[in-house]
């Protein structure tokens, strides 16, 4: 199926989606201070078809100044706040050498924003899952099974009683065991009246459906984006 | 901050912040191992951009 294979191209990785990818891409490493921040620069024209991108060492792209241009700074900082805490930002900044690279990014700007912030959002919570679960970014995003080492038995309980709403957790005797098994039908036979179907009927009432039974598809459809949320 | 002085000025900028419940440490590296283009969401947008 082409629509298929589209798909899977579109999650391919190496497509400016690690570190070294960037590099390739034509982004330089301005300055690193691990593990403390991490400042990536990138020159070209992003606004045209092409996006000239500049191939330039840290010095050059800090002496860059051919006009029609714009200089891009990123980096990734990660300050301590106490023991096991961090904040990890991301700041982007966009320089542009004269009036028309200014005008040009503008109108690229205003397209490109609210992506440009989804990609960034999701890079740092990425980088937080992975950090949190510390096996790396890489297993960060992948599906995880419920109860599987990396979701905890609590969570994957909550997750379960999400989808499945059960009507009660506590169970009453079974018909077998109380005898009345007979009078699980829907009132046509001989426990229907007389004093053995009135009692069938008071345990019927005490007694819950004995599997779970789903909710509404709302209630599973956020339920299941949720999960999906939790597990990427 | 590395970044101060590449660019000293800018036209244009966003930023975006977020708690992480691990140390410095961890926290880099994962930054640094971050392949986001398997993520279902960036991997399109970065083709698409």
């Amino acid at each position: 199926m082409p629509w298929r294979l589209r798909l899977r191209d579109f999650r391919s990785p190496g497509f400016g989606s690690t570190l070294d990818d960037l590099l390739k891409l034509g982004f330089v490493i301005l300055a690193e201070e691990s593990p403390r921040e991490l400042a990536l620069g990138l020159a070209g024209r992003f606004w045209t078809l092409y996006l000239d991108l500049q191939t330039l060492t840290p010095e050059g792209f800090l002496a860059f100044a051919k006009p029609g241009f714009a200089k891009v700074g990123a980096n990734f900082l990660v300050e301590p706040l106490g023991p096991g805490l961090c904040r990890l930002s991301t700041a982007t900044r966009i320089f542009c050498l004269g009036r028309e690279a200014r005008r040009g990014f503008r109108r690229y700007w205003l397209m490109i924003r609210p992506f440009s912030g989804l990609i960034r959002r999701e890079w740092l919570r990425l980088i937080r899952r992975g950090a949190e679960l510390g096996g790396g970014p890489g297993q960060a995003w992948r599906p995880r099974r419920c109860g599987g080492k990396r979701m905890g038995p609590e969570t994957a309980d909550f997750f379960r009683r999400a989808l499945f709403k059960r009507r009660s957790t506590s169970y009453g005797p079974r018909p077998a065991e109380s005898g009345i098994s007979w009078a699980w039908g829907r009132g046509d036979g001989p426990a229907s009246a007389g004093s053995l179907g009135i009692a069938a009927k008071k345990q019927r009432k005490k007694l819950p459906a004995p599997l779970a039974k789903p909710a509404g598809w709302p209630y599973c459809f956020f339920s299941l984006l949720a999960l999906y949320r939790a597990e990427c | 901050m590395l970044l101060d002085p590449c660019p000293p000025a800018w036209h244009f900028h966003e930023y975006h912040e977020t708690l992480v419940a691990a140390g410095p440490e961890a926290v880099y590296q994962a930054m640094r191992e971050l392949d986001a283009g398997r993520s279902p969401l960036v991997g399109p947008l970065l083709r698409l951009r």
